[in-house]
């Protein structure tokens, strides 16, 4: 569905995208993840076909994106910053989207109205809590009924209930309509709720793509007991960080998790366990690998 | 999915109707209160009836109207407002980015954006225009074809100010800077001329710092409009009664509106390559950045500069050229860096980077400046050519056009003068026993060469009759000259048709007593004959007179279909000023005289004395007989 294939972008001599490639399959929840600063809401930008790219191309159903109308019409995009025009009220947006989304749906927005039983259409929109404007958004772009959905930190500023009510529509979505769906968020334990998909990304570039399942198994946490001092492993297996409390090592492991067990027993230590890593966790050792590593503060 | 091309979307343009309707309403209502409105009320006045009788009354109800409609600052400011809200997306990162994510492509955007502002204009500009037609109808004003063609004009110019607002826009990011640029772009180039005009009557010998843009106005455009587009009464020959009008400036209002389709074109150019990232910035388009900071710093060091000179000088010793580099280093350092904060929307600009680009145009301003005080373009030495010339003028006393055959014999002086300029430059120094003397040029190719020096008048120069104050002289007591000057360039052929003279009783009491035809008629011929025995010169020739000041005047007022005032003659020699001036046609026709006598003026003081104008009571001014400090302002 998406495509990105050597996306450089630059401000003014500062170099935001540094040769960006992204893959994203049809049905796929996709998880875009980074530090501050990698980059994330330019590249979005770029997946809306608001930017226009320095380099490289950006293709989504296999066409560039940048002035193409079709394109963009299947899409829905819901930035961080929202804009409402300036005394709009929630139904003036609907009629204006009306107009602009060929696909948009007006029954499905009035059956919908009972999900946001808090929101008044008549009120202007900017008067609405930055939460309902937000609900205001997932609204109105659920109604467009697009392929494609981008959210940029989608659910920040919802409550609780209101997020799973979010998430619960956009996932019913995926479902029925094979609907992909692109998200950023810092919010990393909600993402490896819904994604099935993640792209780190820092410092203007993709680090690391893959499938949520395929990265969780390729990075593990392994933690030995062993009496005959600190365990060792084959050359094959980057470990990322390794950690001991008395005979007790625990060590972030990228690789095969069988195999590192294996090869771990041969050891014969105590005790070798396993564990999944959270997304978190994947994510803070990717970017210690890539100097971006949680400093330890001495006071 | 291949889309369909579609240049125009129906929801942006409701979008734009809903939210900017306080907008085009404010305009309507203004322009309803101005014309339909205010044609009613003079229209359903008597004192309109009664004070210029129904013809008359038609017309100038009709004329205030089209004044309405062809005003071009009010165009010029609404189309700005119109095209500032319509494109106010692309000045708000949220908003630009929220609309250019719409299934909406740049064409379609900036197609229905641009209509609907032209919409905004047009709409009440129709309405109102039918409005205004329909009032005049019903109050039996016939004329209403005045009003079609002031509705044309406005729409002209509507179309180029709109375009001409939306091409400005597209160039910032910032909401702020539009305005700015706006009327930066419309004063540019006489903006500049008068710039470099204000530089060379500092730094170069004899130049003046007159503003002649001639045609080439037309590159700044309000500045342009202002002047051409006027709506004036015809009037009957020889008479106060209005028979038409006429509405100057159509031509170039076409003009203007067929320049607007390359502006529309270039504008969407813009809009194209436009970077989305750019909202905010003062400079939208990456090229024009050196362009703003290099401008910004030429044009702010030196206004500010010339400014400050105007202030400091209070001499001819005073070091104009050093004055001149140390203010535009000086200046140009803040206007340079200043324009750099602004593109960078930050106070920390100096870095070694720009300080070695700020040196670069530091070098390339004192150059400038060099180049003028080293006269590297010959303006100091030029004089044209006699061949080259239509029409020459001298100025030391009064405006005299020098004939054909004198020509050659001007130049030859005024090349003197430039051979002698250090004679002449000392005695400006000493501030004494100089005459400042215009010489101007109007050439056949159209454009206009002026120059002033300080003519040296001392004694010496006096008794030499080769001087060119003898010889200007020797031009000014020509009588042909005088009477020109006194009553027009046809003055042979004037219909007088009032006069009046400047009178004083012991108490130094003033009273204007106005002459019949008859009276006119005899002072006329008075003055005619003084001036032929040379009785004016002590009232006319102030470079060799001794200190005399006259305070009598003789008014008079004439038409003359072939005739001109000269001074308006010698200003405005092709008449263009005239063509733009309101009531162009009456004003083409009637002159007035305004004549400096005194008791030397023998025939004109028997004439009065005559026709008892002159008498016990009141009698011409004289210092010896008035009280201090008497006299006619």
């Amino acid at each position: 569905m998406i495509e990105v294939r050597g996306l450089k972008k630059s401000f003014d001599g500062f170099c935001a995208l540094r040769g960006v490639d992204m893959h994203v399959k049809k049905g796929a929840i996709y998880g875009l993840v980074g530090p501050n600063g990698a980059g994330k809401s330019t590249l979005i930008r770029h997946l809306t076909g608001i930017y226009r790219p320095d380099a490289g191309e950006v293709l989504i159903d296999g066409q560039p994106v940048f002035e193409n109308k079709g394109i963009k019409a299947k899409m829905a995009y819901i930035p961080d910053d929202l804009f409402y025009f300036m005394q709009a009220d929630t139904l003036e947006m609907k009629r204006f989207y009306e107009g602009i989304y060929p696909e948009f749906d007006a029954k499905l927005f009035y059956r919908m109205q009972e999900f946001f039983p808090g929101i008044d259409v008549k009120r202007n929109i900017r008067r609405l809590s930055k939460g309902m404007q937000k609900q205001v958004a997932f609204w109105l772009s659920i109604c467009c009924k697009p392929q494609l959905m981008i959210l940029d930190e989608p659910v920040d500023g919802l409550d609780p209930v209101m997020r799973r009510q979010i998430w619960s529509i956009i996932m019913s979505e995926v479902a029925e309509h094979e609907m992909t769906v692109l998200v950023s968020s810092h919010n990393l334990r909600e993402l490896e709720d819904v994604c099935d998909h993640v792209g780190i990304m820092h410092q203007g570039c993709i680090r690391v793509e893959r499938s949520l399942s395929d990265l969780q198994g390729s990075v593990t946490k392994i933690q030995v007991a062993s009496a005959s001092g600190m365990p060792k492993l084959p050359e094959q297996f980057e470990v990322l960080h390794m950690a001991n409390t008395g005979r007790v090592y625990t060590m972030i492991v990228k690789g095969d998790p069988k195999e590192a067990e294996r090869a771990l027993s041969e050891e014969h230590p105590m005790i070798v366990d396993i564990l999944p890593l959270t997304l978190e966790e994947i994510f803070i050792y990717e970017m210690g690998g890539a100097d971006y590593e949680v400093k330890d503060i001495l006071f | 999915m291949k889309s369909k091309t579609s240049f125009f979307n129906r929801t942006i343009l409701k979008k734009n109707l809903t939210h900017f309707w306080p907008l085009w309403a404010l305009y309507f209502v203004v322009l309803f209160f101005a014309m339909p409105f205010s044609t009613w009320q003079m229209a359903t006045d008597q004192w309109y009836h009664d004070y210029y009788g129904n013809t008359g009354r038609m017309y100038r109800i009709i004329e205030s109207a089209v004044q309405i409609q062809t005003e071009p600052v009010l165009i010029f400011i609404v189309a700005a407002v119109m095209a500032l809200a319509v494109f106010s997306y692309l000045y708000s990162a949220k908003n630009a980015n929220m609309m250019h994510a719409l299934p909406v492509n740049r064409l379609e955007l900036y197609v229905t954006n641009y209509l609907s502002g032209l919409l905004f204009l047009f709409l009440p500009q129709i309405i109102n225009f039918f409005l205004t037609v329909l009032v005049a109808m019903a109050n039996e004003i016939t004329c209403i074809q005045y009003l079609f063609a002031g509705l044309v004009i406005q729409m002209e110019i509507t179309l180029f100010a709109y375009s001409l607002a939306v091409f400005v826009a597209m160039f910032t990011g910032q909401i702020l800077a539009m305005p700015v640029y706006y009327i930066v772009v419309n004063f540019l180039f006489v903006g500049c001329m008068a710039v470099i005009n204000g530089v060379m009557s500092l730094l170069s010998y004899g130049v003046d710092d007159r503003l002649y843009p001639g045609k080439w106005a037309v590159l700044s455009p309000l500045y342009y409009l202002f002047g051409a587009v006027r709506v004036s009464e015809i009037y009957e020959s020889h008479t106060e009664t209005v028979t038409g009008l006429t509405i100057s400036g159509m031509a170039d209002a076409t003009f203007y509106a067929a320049a607007a389709v390359v502006l529309i074109l270039l504008a969407y150019r813009l809009y194209r390559r436009r970077q989305i990232e750019t909202a905010g910035d003062w400079i939208s388009i990456r090229v024009m950045k050196p362009v703003f900071r290099w401008g910004v710093a030429f044009c702010g060091s030196m206004v500010l500069s010339i400014m400050l000179i105007f202030v400091l000088r209070q001499s001819h010793l005073f070091p104009v050229y050093r004055w001149m580099v140390v203010c535009v280093v000086l200046f140009g350092f803040v206007c340079f860096f200043v324009a750099e904060m602004l593109l960078c929307k930050s106070f920390k600009v100096f870095r070694k980077k720009r300080l070695i680009e700020w040196g670069g145009f530091t070098a390339a301003a004192v150059l400038f400046l060099t180049l003028f005080r080293l006269d590297a373009f010959g303006v100091e030495r030029y004089v044209p050519e006699a061949d080259e010339i239509e029409a020459a003028f001298v100025n030391m006393d009064y405006q005299i056009e020098v004939p054909a055959e004198d020509i050659p014999e001007l130049l030859a002086i005024h090349r003197d003068l430039i051979e002698h300029r250090e004679e002449c430059q000392k005695l400006e120094q000493e501030q004494g026993g100089y005459y400042y003397t215009t010489f101007r040029y109007y050439k056949k190719d159209g454009t206009e060469v002026t120059r002033r020096y300080p003519v040296p008048v001392t004694g010496e120069y006096l008794q030499d009759e080769t001087s060119a104050v003898s010889r200007i002289t020797a031009w000014e007591r020509r009588e042909e000259n005088l009477l020109r000057n006194m009553f027009g360039t046809a003055y042979d052929t004037n219909q007088y048709v009032a006069g009046s003279v400047d009178l004083y009783n012991k108490d130094g009491d003033f009273q204007s007593y106005a002459m019949d035809d008859e009276e006119i008629r005899t002072v006329v011929a008075a003055i005619e004959k003084d001036v032929r025995a040379g009785n004016f010169d002590p009232y006319y020739l102030y470079s060799i007179a001794d200190d005399v000041a006259y305070y009598n005047a003789i008014t008079f007022d004439y038409y003359n279909e072939n005739g001109r005032e000269m001074w308006e003659y010698y200003s405005d020699y092709h008449g263009e000023l005239l063509e733009t001036s309101a009531s162009a046609e009456h004003e083409e026709t009637a002159n007035t005289s305004y004549i400096n006598i005194g008791p030397d003026c023998a025939y004109t003081v028997e004439a009065l004395t005559e026709l008892g104008i002159i008498n016990d009571t009141w009698n011409l001014y004289r210092d010896d007989t008035m009280p201090d400090g008497v006299y006619a302002d």
